[in-house]
């Protein structure tokens, strides 16, 4: 059931942002221009190469960046900060070492100002929710990888925010616990239905998930297309119209990997195989097929 | 065999055992060593005090990060017994300034450890608290001091150890009931063994203090945070 976005509320508005980082004597532009809505309720994944200024959109929309020029409205309101309405999951979960997993759950709720039985029970709540009820007295140190953003999940749940941004959160785990989590958060936003943003440098995580995909391009990071995802949720990773999908996206990227590449090697590098779009799509039914 | 002409021959190994044994049963060994333990605390807390405070103070703003940093960097670098002129000008020669170089001894460390452990606290953490919406007292204390304490800690021991021997420096010169007093009377009344008998008790309260108290401390800081 594809959305018709048009018919949604607004949820962010991103109108021409602007944003120039300078180090040392060199400024660059991390995005120019760029106008983009996101509607309530939508799973929208934003992916491109390194460099493309994604997770710059994120921080824009979380607050941690302002930007240069253009505006982005939450709900309608000026973004001036950071805030739990678009609470943020990091790609290294960002859980406090010092407390157990319960305890980091209940962050978000003494900021609130809770009370301790109020807090425990809705930690508890989301605790289960993630399937970490037997580690909720374990220490992030104790935890795997996975198990550590799932708590994080967890964590940022508890707080009932009506949005979730998410930058790389899966990219540095396992090809097999990066499954499960997909599986878990389809589940999560299905049964929630909360507008998601989700930056990832992977274009089968973007089209496992995401309703909307915005492939972004470098130098400067501007939008370069926006494909509507036409499958239902829940869906199949191993459907064949997901790894259609994904090579269409592939190709379209060819171009920006060789500009990555003059970037970061010499002017007379060249990739000599130029369709790792196609040349890829080939793997993934075994890639997929492991985590299955 | 070590000393020249009018040197005194070395105490046995037996005569500085037998010295400590008394030392030990008569209770003097402990009253001098509970008195100086007592006046490292005083010391060590004003200094924990002080040292907190101006970390705060360096970390939290522009003026101290311009002024007092420096400053402080400055007179940690000055042995804390080079204050004692100046503490006698100032106080007398008397126990107060003998706190005050136990105080500028470790004051030092305490407020670098201090401004080191919250600076080091991860750009992440401070987002993880403002995506929350922390308010600033919030992050201060349930993200940027837990955060900062491994570090904290270290420096905490470090600043006690100076301040244990800028405390013994103060009661070799200023005579008081202590262990480092002790030290010094006992060679002046020449006790020899006795002299010996109070290094080995000055090394063994050291040692103690220093594992189980701070050593511990830090223990439980590191492994409570995963490292």
């Amino acid at each position: 059931m594809p959305h018709r976005n048009d018919a949604r509320p607004v949820k962010v508005q991103i109108r021409g942002a602007t944003k120039n980082y300078t180090t040392g004597n060199t400024q660059f532009t991390a995005v120019q221009s760029v106008d983009l809505n996101v509607y309530d309720g939508e799973f929208l994944a934003l992916v491109g190469p390194s460099g493309c200024g994604k997770s710059t959109l994120l921080n824009l929309i979380a607050g941690f960046e302002k930007p240069d020029a253009g505006e982005i409205l939450f709900e309608g309101k000026q973004v001036t900060g950071p805030g739990p309405d678009r609470l943020v999951l990091f790609q290294e979960h960002g859980l406090f070492p010092w407390l157990n997993v319960r305890q980091n759950v209940e962050f978000g709720l003494r900021v609130r100002g809770l009370t301790k039985p109020e807090r425990r029970e809705s930690a508890d709540q989301y605790v289960k929710m993630v399937h970490l009820q037997k580690f909720s007295k374990s220490y992030p140190f104790q935890l795997s990888g996975g198990m550590k953003q799932r708590a994080a999940i967890a964590r940022a749940l508890a707080v009932e925010p009506t949005m979730l941004l998410m930058d790389e959160p899966f990219s540095a785990l396992d090809p097999r616990t990066r499954d499960i989590l997909h599986l878990e958060l389809q589940e999560l936003w299905m049964a929630t239905k909360k507008t998601i943003v989700f930056v990832t440098h992977s274009v089968e995580e973007a089209v496992r998930l995401a309703d909307r995909i915005v492939i972004l391009g470098s130098q400067p990071g501007r939008i370069r297309k926006i494909l509507t995802v036409p499958l239902t949720h829940p869906r199949n990773f191993l459907d064949p119209a997901l790894i259609e999908l994904r090579s269409t996206i592939l190709k379209e990227l060819e171009d920006e990997l060789d500009k990555l590449v003059k970037k970061e090697g010499d002017d007379d590098w060249h990739l000599e195989e130029k369709s790792i779009g196609s040349r890829t799509s080939g793997n993934v039914a075994v890639d997929m097929g492991d985590g299955i | 065999m070590f000393g020249g002409e009018d040197s005194v021959g070395f105490p046995s190994p037996w005569s500085v055992i037998e010295s400590f044994r008394e030392g030990l049963f008569d209770g003097s060994f402990f009253s001098a060593l509970a008195a100086s333990l007592l006046r490292v605390g005083y010391g060590f807390g004003l200094a924990l005090l002080i040292g907190v405070t101006l970390g705060l103070i360096i970390f939290s703003s522009r003026f101290g990060q311009w002024l007092l940093g420096p400053l402080v960097l400055g007179v940690q670098s000055l042995p804390s017994i080079c204050w004692m002129p100046f503490a006698i000008l100032w106080f007398g020669l008397n126990e107060k300034a003998i706190l005050f170089i136990v105080l500028m001894g470790s004051v030092g460390s305490i407020c670098i450890a201090t401004r080191d452990g919250l600076t080091q606290v991860p750009n992440m953490y401070r987002r993880v608290a403002g995506t929350f919406g922390a308010s600033k007292w919030q992050s201060l204390w349930w993200v940027f001091v837990p955060s900062a304490m491994p570090v904290f800690a270290s420096g905490l021991k470090q600043g006690w150890s100076f301040a244990w021997r800028s405390l013994l420096a103060g009661e070799l010169i200023k005579h008081v009931v202590g262990v480092g007093s002790q030290l010094d009377e006992s060679r002046n009344n020449f006790e020899y063994p006795k002299m010996f008998a109070t290094m080995f008790l000055i090394v063994i309260a050291s040692v103690i203090v220093d594992k189980l108290v701070f050593g511990q401390f830090e223990k439980y800081v590191r492994s409570k945070w995963g490292n």
